[in-house]
Formats: C-alpha cells, sequence, structure tokens
C-alpha cells in the first residue's frame, strides 16, 4: 500500500517533469487525434522523426477509436480541441463546424504547401475535395479508400452449383433466381436434409442492384448505416423510396414464402466477430452472399502475389476463404458478375469512397504557421514516391517493413510486425496518416479488375452527411427497416409500400430530398 | 428423468409443483451458464467455434490461445494496473467511507440529517461526465492511477448502507467502552469494525468488483498504454474487427489483416473475469448478512 502510494506519487513528479520538459521547449507543438487500434506512445519513432523533420513536436491525443466521437466531444467541451483530428463518421463534419471547432482551410494554404495532395484528389477522386466543404468553405479533407472503387462481390458455392447441375454464373436476374431455388431445393450439401437456403440479408443487394438499387447498408451492429441517394428522371430520390424497390420486395416475398430465403436474413449473415465474416454462408446454410470485400473471399491461389525472393507464389486465403477451407478443404467458392435486371439495369452496391474528413482545430485557422506544418506531413502521404508514403504509413523502411516490387507496390512487413497489426498505432505512424486514394496496383487490386469489379458499381451520389438527412437519419431507418421486413415475411401486403413512402416521407423524408436536391444542383453547377 | 419424477413424488410435495420448480430453475442455470461454458470451449479452441454446430466441446483442444494471452504485455501492464487501482481504491474507499458513516449514524452528530441529506442529494443529481473530466485535469490526475481511485471514492449507496449498519449497533456497547476508558478513535477501530466485519466485507467486495470491472474512466482519464487498466485492454481485444467502419480504415492499410481470432478473445476475458469470480466464494457468507442488516432503513 506504501509503495502503491510513493509510486503514485513518484508518477506524478516524473509526468510534471515531462510536461515542464515540454513547455521548456520552444519547439511548435502540434496535437493529433486520428484513427488508432492502440494508444500511441509520446515518444512514438514516427512523431519523433516526422517531429524532427518538420521542425515541430507531435503530441498524440489517444482516442480510443471504438468510442471515438464520445470522447473526443468530451475533449472539446472541456475546450481541449486537437489541433488535428479525423472525423469517424463523415456525417459529423456539418455538426463540427456548426459548434465552431473545426477551422477553414484555405485553398490558397492547401495550394501552396500541399501541391501534392491536391493533385491525387484531383485525379483519382474529383470531386471528393468538394464534399469537405460547408457553405462554400473547406473544412474537411477526405479520406477516400481507393480499395471501394470495387464492388461489392458476388460470392457462389460452386461446388454448390455443380452440384445442382449449373456450370454458368449467372449474369441475370432469372437465372440468378433459378440457381437461388435449386440451392433451396435440390440438396446441394447431399446430407438429405432440406436445410439449405438460396441467399440471406447480404445477397439481397444483388437482387435490388439488379433494379439498380441500394436501398440499405448496414454497417457494424447498431450503427444506422449510410444513405444512398440515386437520381431519377434529374430529380435526386433516397433509394430506399425508389418506386422500383416493390419490384424487388415482390420478389423477396415470394422467395420467403418459398423458403428460398433464409428466414433468419433478418438478424443477417454476421454473428458477431470480425465484420467480415458471412456465417451463414460458411456454416453451409446459404449459397451465395455479398458481404464484404472481394479481397475476404479470395480462395488461396486465385491470384499470385508477389514471394520474398521476387519470385511468384500462390496469394494467401481471404478471411472468409480460410474458414471455409477449416471447415473442409472441398468447398470451393467463386465470385460473379453483377446481374442484369428484368428492365435492363445492371449493377450492385459499393461502399463510399468517402471514409471520413480530416479537420484542423479551430485555434489553427488563425495560426498559418502550424497549419503549414499539419500541411507538410498531410502533402507527405501524399508523395509521389510510393517509399516516402509507405514510411511515413508504415514506418521505418527494412525496420518494419521491406520492398518486395516497386512496379506492383508490393511490400511484406518483417516479423514480428507482419502479426502486430498494432505496432503502426504505437509509434504513431497511424496519427500521421491521411488516407489517400492512389491509383491501385497490387496482385491483389488486379485480381479484382479481372472480375471487372471496377465496374457497375452503383455510385452513391451524396456520401457526404447532410444536416437535415442525418437529423433524421435513424428515425426514417427504422421505418424502411420495419416496412421491407414486413412485406418481406409477407405481415403486410405488397401495396404497403406506398403507404411506407407516404410515411416516410412525412417523417421527414420531404425536407431530406429538397436539402439533398439542393445540394446536388450546387454540386453539379461546379 | 423416471428416477427423478419418482423422487419428486416421493417428497410429498405437490409433485407437479415440483418438477416444473426444479425445470424452471434447470433451465435459469442453464441460459446463465451456457453463455460461460461457451466462452471456457471458446477459449481452449483453436478453430472459431461460432462457425461449428452446437457443441460443449472445443473444436480443437489447444492452450495457445492462452500462451498468446499471457505473452501479450499489453495484458501484463493491464493487470498491473488494475490490481493497483483495486487496492487502492478498495483500501481507502472503505477507509473514508467508515470514517464518514461513523460520526453521522451518532444520534448526537450536530447537522447530521442535513450532512446526510447532503451525501444522498449525490446519488440522484451529478454533474456529469465534462464537468467531472475538467475537474479530473484540473486537478492534475490525469494518466494517475488518482483519476481512477478519487472520484468514486466514496459512493452514496454504500455510505447510506454502512451508516444504517452502524444504527443498528447498541450505544451500550460504545458507552461501556466509554466507562473503561476508550477515546473516539479506539472504539471506532477497536469495538465497533469488528463489529462490522459483515458489513465490511460486502462494501469491500463491491468496491472491489467495481474497480476491477471499471474501463470507461480508464479511457478517458488515462490516455498512456502503460497506465490502461486490463478490461480497457481486453475490450480492445474483444472488439477488434467488429466496428466495420474501424475496420474499412484499417484495411485500407493493411489488406489482408491479422484479427484476433475468436478463440484468443475468448481466453482474454476468461483471463480478465477469472480472478474476480474466484473472490465470491470466500466473501459469500458475509455477504447475505451484512446487505440485510445494512439494507435501507429510516
Amino acid at each position: 500500500m506504501n509503495g502503491a502510494f510513493k509510486k503514485g506519487i513518484a508518477a506524478a513528479a516524473i509526468l510534471a517533469c515531462v510536461s515542464f520538459a515540454a513547455f521548456g521547449q520552444a519547439k511548435m507543438q502540434v496535437t493529433l487525434a486520428n484513427y488508432q487500434i492502440e494508444p500511441t506512445d509520446p515518444d512514438g519513432e514516427s512523431l519523433v522523426t516526422y517531429g524532427a523533420k518538420f521542425g515541430v513536436l507531435f503530441v498524440p491525443v489517444n482516442i480510443d477509436n471504438n468510442k471515438y466521437h464520445e470522447i473526443l466531444n468530451l475533449k472539446l467541451a472541456a475546450g481541449e480541441v486537437p489541433d488535428f483530428f479525423y472525423l469517424k463518421e463523415a456525417d459529423k463534419l456539418n455538426n463540427y463546424v456548426k459548434q465552431g471547432v473545426a477551422a477553414k482551410i484555405p485553398m490558397d494554404m492547401l495550394k501552396k504547401y500541399a501541391p501534392n495532395l491536391l493533385k491525387v484528389l484531383a485525379d483519382n477522386a474529383p470531386g471528393y475535395l468538394d464534399m469537405g466543404k460547408v457553405k462554400g468553405s473547406l473544412y474537411g479533407i477526405p479520406a477516400v479508400n481507393a480499395t471501394n472503387a470495387f464492388h461489392i462481390p458476388l460470392v457462389y458455392r460452386t461446388d454448390w452449383m455443380k452440384k445442382v447441375g449449373v456450370t454458368k454464373m449467372p449474369t441475370t436476374l432469372t437465372e440468378f433466381e433459378s440457381l437461388m431455388y435449386k440451392f433451396a431445393r435440390n440438396d446441394p450439401d447431399g446430407n438429405g436434409k432440406n436445410d439449405t437456403y438460396g441467399l440471406s440479408q447480404d445477397g439481397l443487394n444483388a437482387v435490388f442492384g439488379a433494379f439498380g438499387l441500394v436501398p440499405f447498408d448496414h454497417n457494424s451492429k447498431g450503427a444506422a448505416g449510410t444513405d444512398y441517394w440515386l437520381l431519377k428522371d434529374g430529380k435526386v430520390v433516397n433509394a430506399s423510396i425508389h418506386p422500383d424497390v416493390k419490384k424487388a420486395l415482390a420478389l423477396m416475398t415470394k422467395w420467403y414464402k418459398d423458403g428460398v430465403l433464409d428466414p433468419e436474413f433478418i438478424t443477417g449473415e454476421n454473428q458477431g466477430g470480425y465484420w467480415a465474416l458471412s456465417h451463414a454462408f460458411i456454416k453451409g446454410r446459404i449459397g451465395f452472399t455479398t458481404r464484404a470485400n472481394y479481397y475476404h473471399w479470395a480462395m488461396p491461389g486465385v491470384y499470385n502475389d508477389i514471394a520474398e525472393d521476387g519470385s511468384k507464389t500462390p496469394c494467401q486465403p481471404g478471411a472468409n476463404a480460410k474458414e471455409l477451407i477449416a471447415i473442409d478443404p472441398k468447398i470451393t467458392i467463386g465470385l460473379g458478375p453483377s446481374l442484369m435486371g428484368p428492365d435492363g439495369k445492371q449493377g450492385i452496391k459499393k461502399y463510399n469512397m468517402l471514409m471520413n474528413f480530416y479537420c484542423f482545430g479551430k485555434q489553427v485557422e488563425k495560426d498559418p504557421a502550424k497549419m503549414a506544418k499539419i500541411l507538410a506531413f498531410m502533402e507527405e502521404n501524399a508523395n509521389p514516391d510510393f517509399l516516402v508514403r509507405n514510411a511515413i504509413k508504415n514506418g521505418t523502411r527494412d525496420k518494419y517493413w521491406k520492398l518486395l516490387d516497386l512496379e506492383t507496390e508490393t511490400t511484406t512487413f518483417i516479423p514480428p510486425y507482419d502479426k502486430d497489426t498494432g505496432y503502426v498505432s504505437r509509434i504513431g505512424a497511424t496519427l500521421l496518416r491521411a488516407e489517400l486514394p492512389f491509383p491501385m496496383k497490387s496482385p491483389s487490386n488486379m485480381w479484382a479488375y479481372s472480375l471487372g469489379y471496377d465496374k457497375l458499381g452503383i455510385d452513391n451520389l451524396i456520401q457526404v452527411g447532410l444536416p437535415v438527412a442525418t437529423k433524421y437519419k435513424a428515425d426514417l431507418m427504422k421505418l424502411r427497416d420495419e416496412a421491407y421486413l414486413q412485406i418481406i415475411t409477407g405481415a403486410k401486403p405488397p401495396a404497403y409500400f406506398d403507404e411506407y413512402v407516404k410515411a416516410y416521407l412525412a417523417a421527414g423524408g420531404t425536407e431530406a430530398q429538397k436539402d439533398a436536391q439542393a445540394y446536388y444542383d450546387e454540386m453539379s453547377a461546379k | 428423468m423416471g428416477i427423478v419424477k419418482a423422487r419428486l413424488g416421493a417428497s410429498g410435495a405437490n409433485p407437479a409443483f415440483n418438477i416444473l420448480n426444479y425445470a424452471f430453475m434447470l433451465l435459469m442455470s442453464v441460459t446463465t451458464l451456457y453463455p460461460f461454458v461457451f466462452l471456457i470451449t471458446s477459449s481452449l479452441s483453436g478453430l472459431d467455434m461460432t462457425l461449428g454446430g452446437f457443441s460443449l466441446l472445443p473444436r480443437d483442444f489447444t492452450f495457445t490461445n492462452y500462451q498468446k494471452v499471457f505473452r501479450n504485455p499489453a495484458i501484463a501492464t493491464g493487470y498491473y494496473n488494475t490490481i493497483l487501482r483495486t487496492a487502492i481504491g478498495t483500501s481507502l474507499s472503505l477507509l473514508v467511507t467508515f470514517c464518514l458513516a461513523w460520526p453521522l449514524a451518532k444520534k448526537a452528530f450536530p447537522g447530521r440529517n442535513a450532512w446526510t441529506a447532503l451525501i444522498v442529494f449525490t446519488m440522484f443529481f451529478s454533474g456529469g461526465m465534462i464537468p467531472a473530466y475538467i475537474l479530473v485535469r484540473q486537478l492534475h490526475l490525469i494518466d494517475t492511477v488518482w483519476a481512477l481511485v478519487l472520484p468514486e471514492l466514496v459512493t452514496a449507496y454504500n455510505f447510506v448502507i454502512v451508516r444504517n449498519y452502524m444504527q443498528t449497533i447498541p450505544s451500550s456497547m460504545e458507552e461501556s467502552a466509554k466507562m473503561d476508558g476508550a477515546n473516539d478513535i479506539v472504539i471506532l477501530f477497536r469495538i465497533i469494525l469488528p463489529v462490522c466485519k459483515p458489513i465490511i466485507a460486502t462494501i469491500a467486495l463491491w468496491v472491489a468488483v467495481w474497480h476491477w470491472n471499471a474501463w470507461f474512466d480508464s479511457m478517458i482519464y488515462v490516455t498512456k498504454a502503460s497506465g490502461q487498466v486490463v478490461q480497457l485492454v481486453m475490450r480492445r481485444i474483444v472488439l477488434e474487427g467488429s466496428d466495420q467502419l474501424t475496420q474499412m480504415m484499417a484495411e485500407a492499410q493493411r489488406q489482408g489483416m491479422v484479427i484476433a481470432p475468436e478463440g484468443l478473445k475468448a481466453a482474454t476475458i476468461m483471463v480478465t473475469t477469472i480472478p474476480i469470480l474466484c473472490v465470491y466464494p470466500f466473501i459469500q457468507k458475509y455477504f447475505v448478512k451484512g446487505v440485510m442488516m445494512g439494507s435501507l432503513k429510516g
């Protein structure tokens, strides 16, 4: 007990000394809050290295990413506004601007201090910088996920297909429907029991996609998900009330009744743990899914990676593929194209490429010198030289990672960091990181291109959270989910859809629509 | 089943009621025990248990999950911090709560009701998280163990229980001690505290369990990895990969992510839960007695 007391006092004394030392230094301090999996060490290697390079003292503001916005808000309310912080949820930009915690970022500063950053965004994600604008001024620099240019995968159990006598991947909704019925009725797993279904919740995306729609997107459990906006006859419309949804729902109702749609679709395919897993698919309950990304479904050897010695080597299995192999190595899967619907539409959901925003604390607005320093490390992330930007992303070259092939930008992590995802957070690399859309060159990306997954993804017209839409979002999504569910399970007739649309518009949908239209008009005028 | 039925029938009471009763209790026990058993099997399994069928046995038996947990340096520092806060927090809480409750249990103490009301007031109204955070920061407690100990040093609920318990001690006991020449401090420590053993055990258990399980204060007040408690580390491991928004960020960084397998998560939960579970049996005999006697009375 006494020892503990002493230790506490000693710790307090050390802390006091450290903070005194920090104040004693003449270097400009820049506080950083960004994505991290583990807390960053204040003397983290990346913070020290880049601090020396840019002549600043980088100070980590450690915020647990799983409660990021709660804790960031607490700090903001207590007057601790980090000089640089990211928004985990892109929807929040408007709020932070309104509350006066985000600084205006002048375009001439960007042009002067971050020309490569502007170029990368303009070249590979035109229009995305505008998403960070509120009332004409830039407040957030967008983080853009290049991989999300690929649409979600259409994954089939090809061994089941063989069993039910189908050799060709479905390309139309009609072919798809017939296959789903066979999966449900022809005992594709050969166990003599009627215990298989065609598809479950994620599989519905393929059906909606064949009508050119993405009416719902559920993020991880509990989160409200993303709103999808589409263009219909030149007008912006929320995908969830698009009239064609009715046609898709009619099909689903039929499949539900016929036992083709898994009755457990309501609770989803993922039962917790790693988000990308489809437990229903892995357990052999369903034969089709669209869950997660294409790379989660890569079976060993579907493409070649580059080995340590520069030679080609079969790729490692993706997360879902790994589990399938563990269950039965004889299972085979295949990735098919998006489906052509009865109205000649073809497509499927793709995730928003806009992931989040990087903002500067309000105090930086009046401190151009500090803003220049922040832009300097963001610019480092945009460096045309892959080796330079990979060093700020993953730490020192040949200590944490080594280059295998420059052309495909393939690197490998040096043990023990290959099994340690947290090191990038500990050394502070993640705090200095900006996610930017560079052209994709890796073998895995090439595989996705070869599948044609860069085409026919349905773009979300408005990826940024608009104030009105965000305000009503949770309520509207609840309305939508209840209506869809009741129609699919037959609790309500198909005509109930019209009632739902009325209720939706009355509950704020009209306002949200108007807001979205205004935003779209303003953006397309540019 | 037949034997059970015969026995229940032989007991003389209404057999239907008994069977129903046993069945219900059995069901209750299973529903509370099964998740725990599932975690144990999961922690001993190399493969993901959620992907197999229903089973009480691990899919492949292995101790590697536990090996990995014990090799994780964050678990070790977390453990140290948790034990530290639990030890300091519990002992200080007990000391202060008793020193506070003792005078306020005395009918003769001036302003007794006003003081008590002031303390009970905090049960219903609090300043909220932001003022609490600002206070802790102004006191320069951030990143110290005191940020985890001082804010919850005395809870009104524990105080009321202890005070009420003390009020049941006959004043004659104290008077006789006084006649023998004992002063108030001696009376508190030599006479009253021994009589209070059950309530001490109860409060100690409550406070210790609270300290053991607490993580949110550590998340807010401790920003360095070296000061974080084990529950926070456990939470981070268990939640790894479950949040799609976060995960897409991570995967943009590193495709082919290394995600903690479910078995490792289960093992982490077991390692962080078992110590506090072990405390219960030793304190249980005081537990019921203490709560009964200290329960809310005028």
